[in-house]
């Protein structure tokens, strides 16, 4: 059996740049982005699986503005050769559920036998894209994955997930889709030759009204009335007194605190 | 006129910095301390290919334009200095003549090992008692049986003690000065070829610099590089207004490195109860390097870009460098003095952006040398050329 | 009996109903009694006695008794809430955890409801006749309050941002119900396999103790582990201890790991750049131990102290022990 793959890439600021809430509506956020850390690791899982099985089909989608090309020239520069470009920038200001929508638009064309996507996305963190996509594909699907083990031969997945404090090992067949967590693969730094090719590469956009959204809304189930700023926290109170009686001094802190019975 | 990168340089610049800052930037003060050669790091980064950067496809290399090199040079400035002068001597000088003007079979046997990082090259300029005055060279090559012999030391030379093959400048004609000055290609292994003592350095450690001694060395015809002999001089013009250029990108990283450092710095350090960023003396140390860095900079890519449309710009370039490494020099102080005692500290990094900035005066033509030089053509043209 | 209904979905680990669980009744009755909301606990496998103290927060409990549903598996469990909804009708709203499976359900579930869902939520309260959610973005750099439209809305709270809610008036009913499951769900639980060491779960726990590569070693971290021991608390790390291999993965605090809300946090060698801090900044007090003064972490705590967390850690497990 041939495998189709489809990764979901998209692109986030880094997460050291800078984010400040500039008012209720509007975030100001410093000109540096990547593709987001979770979905190179998705890319490098469906890489890995191209080692092992020559003949399977890589796929990379993006849904959003301008900014997805580079997603996707990063997943060309990773080593995905085909990849599309979905929607515009209204997207950017979309629900989990329209942005699902989108990409299952395309997904139900392309009929991929396995979607590898990121545990979640470096800028909203909603780690809701990906389940959603699967249901409707109407697929099962396993969060947080941490190894992957496919047979396509055998018409078998084995994937491993992180659960609270445990490693569950799950078996299914195709298709399946599944998020990648920190440990599934490790994203290598592309060569230049990829890189070269990732930049010339004219990359192809795909219109929302070419896609079937069955009337599906932006912010139809949801909507952000405002952005407000994180809570901050009081002056840190330092330990005066030297060692050890700073110790004593810090539980006597935290026991009038009434943290430490 | 138009100022912008494209989009595939911007690309571009993003990958080289993602392959910088996961190869290369947690290594640097580890290559600084133990200041020798990072063969491993050196492998896994020629692993990526950017060893053929301005070299022909059919030998393995990518054939990019000036700017995009340039985009590639300030990038990797932004990770070891010391790792950044071996690669940009491979890349650059190391290989330039070889690929001008070297026969087939000398690219089959060098250029093509050198790209993929199997061989490590460097080229010869410098002699101890002449660096910019190439018209001091003493090196020798004599004519003789199909072949060349040559006779003499090069001192300051980037990767010499590790090199597998060099490009030496020497004279076939004491008696003509800059004109009887030419390249040759001196493979190791070749009798009489070793290399000498290796220098401990202020700065961009973990490149290794040293002597190269030539001791009745003969190499084969083909080996003279270029048309000649003579012509070494001409051709070296060509390469050297390159190597400014990348001079000056590498300043102008050090420098913006060492002021974000310093940024960063001022954003947290309180003095008298306040973060130092918000007093106007620190301030107005920000505001007068954004200034002089804005100008270096972009007077670099202007260079840059008079290169790569072939106009004549051996001055442009004489001065992006000069400007740019006075301004880096001037930034790593300013940033030093924001910086307060921790700067004094090894453990900080603020001592090594002012060590590794030193040798920018050095490279690509002592200051004093080039102003010399400007000078003179200043009081012949004018500024407006 | 009222007919609106907020549903809480509760989930067992380790044989016991889990604290986040029981902080999901916290922000259930917050909303509940502005609207005059029942309280209604779901509960899918698990024992009569985990329905039964359920039962003591809620007017009633869903318990679908099932041998099937013996552990979580997402395709399982997520088929036996949409039968119970289309035999209960749709609530108002529904609660989970922000754990793995409430992570896996909900999306799923929203889609399947045509309805809207928030995940990570710190808050939720009504503002007229829309429920609004409060969540982190941008790891905590920004937060956004949105609306759900759509009935039922669901969300996802994040452990910690809500209290156990006291002494409840409640004794509600059990109601069992029995499901019919097809036998080929498309997935298969092969095998489990425990990772951590420490007795408590990094993100269930009220307290964690985290160790970074200021304790000099692999081998240091059992000072720490002797400590959670004492605290009852769980052992984190910073990222940069789990990349060189001394600490496993689901312990690393920080944007490429766990992001957690403990009552204490305490971090020991840890100098905080601000990956670390975005997993940890939402603890209700937090502590910090470094030797130098100038780390960023002491920016992002509430009590600090300046010292060489090998020397700290034994003294203050003593010191633990002395006042107990």
């Amino acid at each position: 059996m041939k495998l189709k793959i489809a990764v979901l890439v998209k692109q986030v600021p880094d997460h050291e740049a800078m984010v400040q809430v500039k008012s209720e509506q509007e975030l100001e956020i410093e000109d540096r982005y990547v593709c987001s850390f979770f979905d190179e690791i998705a890319v490098e899982a469906a890489l890995n699986i191209e080692k092992n099985h020559p003949d399977a089909e890589l796929f990379a989608l993006s849904a959003g503005g301008k900014r997805s090309i580079d997603a996707l020239r990063r997943a060309i520069a990773m080593g995905i050769d085909q990849v599309v470009h979905l929607g515009d920038e209204s997207l950017e200001a979309s629900d989990s559920n329209y942005t699902a929508q989108v990409l299952v638009a395309r997904l139900r064309i392309l009929q991929p036998d396995l979607v590898i996507c990121g545990k979640q996305a470096g800028d909203d963190d909603y780690a809701a894209v990906g389940p959603m996509v699967a249901e409707l594909l109407d697929i099962p699907h396993i969060s947080g994955a941490v190894s992957l083990d496919t047979n396509p031969d055998l018409n078998m997945v084995n994937v491993g997930c992180e659960r609270e404090g445990e490693i569950w090992y799950l078996e299914s067949g195709f298709p399946l889709l599944i998020s990648a967590e920190k440990g599934l693969a490790e994203p290598h730094v592309p060569v230049v030759t990829r890189v070269m090719k990732a930049m010339k590469a004219n990359i192809q956009n795909i219109p929302l009204n070419e896609l079937e959204l069955h009337g599906n809304k932006p912010q139809g189930r949801i909507h952000r009335i405002r952005y407000v700023e994180p809570p901050s926290r009081p002056e840190v109170i330092m330990m005066q007194k030297p060692f050890p009686e700073n110790i004593s001094e810090l539980v006597n802190y935290l026991q009038e605190k009434g943290i430490l019975s | 006129m138009d100022f912008k990168f494209t989009e595939e340089q911007e690309f571009f610049r993003a990958s080289v910095k993602d392959a910088v800052d996961r190869l290369i930037r947690s290594r640097i003060q580890e290559i600084d301390e133990a200041n020798e050669f990072p063969l491993d790091l050196w492998k896994e980064f020629a692993a990526l290919g950017y060893l053929g950067l301005r070299h022909p496809e059919k030998y393995g290399g990518l054939d990019v334009d000036v700017i995009t090199s340039m985009i590639f040079y300030e990038e990797l400035a932004r990770g070891s200095c010391g790792f950044a002068m071996s690669v940009t001597m491979q890349i650059l000088m190391g290989t330039y003549f070889i690929n001008r003007f070297g026969t087939e079979e000398i690219k089959q046997r060098v250029l093509i090992p050198a790209i993929k990082g199997d061989k490590i090259g460097t080229i010869c300029f410098t002699e101890d008692q002449s660096g910019s005055d190439l018209a001091g060279t003493r090196t020798t090559a004599v004519k003789k049986d199909n072949g060349w012999v040559i006779n003499g030391r090069k001192m300051w030379i980037t990767s010499g003690p590790i090199c597998n093959f060099c490009t030496v400048l020497a004279t076939t004609d004491p008696s003509k000065g800059l004109d009887g000055l030419s390249f040759f290609l001196v493979e190791k292994g070749t009798e009489g070829f070793s290399p000498g003592q290796s220098i401990n350095k202020l700065g961009s450690r973990g490149s290794v610099t040293g002597e190269l001694i030539f001791d009745n060395v003969w190499v084969p015809d083909e080996n003279l590089l270029g048309e000649g002999p003579g012509n070494g001089v001409k051709y070296t013009t060509d390469i050297l207004n390159e190597v400014r250029v990348m001079t000056a990108l590498n300043a102008c990283a050090i420098a913006n490195e060492a002021m974000d450092d310093a940024r960063k710095f001022a954003l947290e350090r309180e003095a008298f109860g306040k973060p130092i960023a918000k007093y106007q003396l620190i301030r107005s140390k920000f505001a007068n390097h954004w200034a002089w860095y804005e100008a270096a900079r972009l007077f670099a890519y202007k260079a840059a870009w008079m290169i790569q449309e072939g106009m004549d710009c051996q001055y442009e370039c004489m001065l992006a460098k000069m400007f740019a490494t006075e301004m880096c020099i001037s930034a790593v102080d300013e940033a030093s003095r924001i910086y307060g005692g921790n700067s004094f500290a090894m453990e900080y990094p603020q001592q090594r952006f002012f060590r590794d900035s030193r040798f920018l005066l050095f490279g690509g033509g002592c200051h004093e040398v080039l102003q010399n030089a400007l000078g003179a053509a200043f009081l012949r043209k004018g500024s407006r050329l | 009996m009222a007919d609106k209904k907020i549903w809480v979905i509760a989930e067992i680990r380790k044989g016991n109903l889990t604290r986040s669980t029981s902080q999901l009744f916290g922000a259930a009755y917050k909303i509940a009694d502005q609207k005059n909301l029942d309280v209604v606990g779901v509960l899918m496998g698990g024992e009569k006695s985990h329905a039964e103290s359920l039962a003591q927060k809620a007017s009633l409990v869903l318990w679908i008794n099932d041998p099937g549903l013996e552990t979580y598996e997402a395709t399982r469990y997520f088929h036996a809430i949409w039968q119970l909804i289309e035999s209960k009708g749709k609530p108002v709203v529904i609660l989970a955890s922000a754990s793995s499976s409430g992570l896996e359900l909900m999306p799923r579930l929203a889609i399947r409801c045509e309805t809207g869902y928030a995940s990570f939520c710190v808050d939720i309260w009504w503002e007229g006749s829309e429920l609004v959610a409060r969540r982190p973005i941008y790891g905590g750099r920004a937060y956004e309050e949105l609306a759900l439209i759509k009935e039922p809305a669901l969300f996802t709270i994040r452990s910690g941002a809500f209290s156990i809610p006291g002494n409840l008036p409640n004794s509600g009913k059990v109601e069992t119900i029995t499901l019919t499951f097809s036998d080929d769900l498309g997935l298969k639980l092969i095998e489990r396999k425990s990772t951590t060491s420490s007795k408590q779960e990094l993100s269930e726990a009220e307290c964690v103790v985290a160790g970074g590569r200021g304790l000099g070693s692999p081998e240091n971290f059992k000072l720490l582990e002797e400590l959670a021991q004492e605290l009852d608390a769980a052992v984190g790390s910073s990222r940069a201890v789990v990349d060189s291999g001394w600490r496993s993965h689901d312990e690393q605090v920080g944007k490429s790991g766990k992001t957690i809300s403990p009552d204490l946090y305490i971090a020991f060698g840890i100098s905080g750049v601000i990956h670390h801090i975005l997993g940890m900044n939402t603890s209700k007090v937090i502590v910090a131990i470094n030797k130098d003064p100038e780390a960023p972490i002491f920016r992002n705590s509430d009590y600090g102290l300046v010292g060489d967390a090998l020397e700290v850690i034994p003294v203050l497990t003593k010191e633990l022990r002395s006042r107990r």
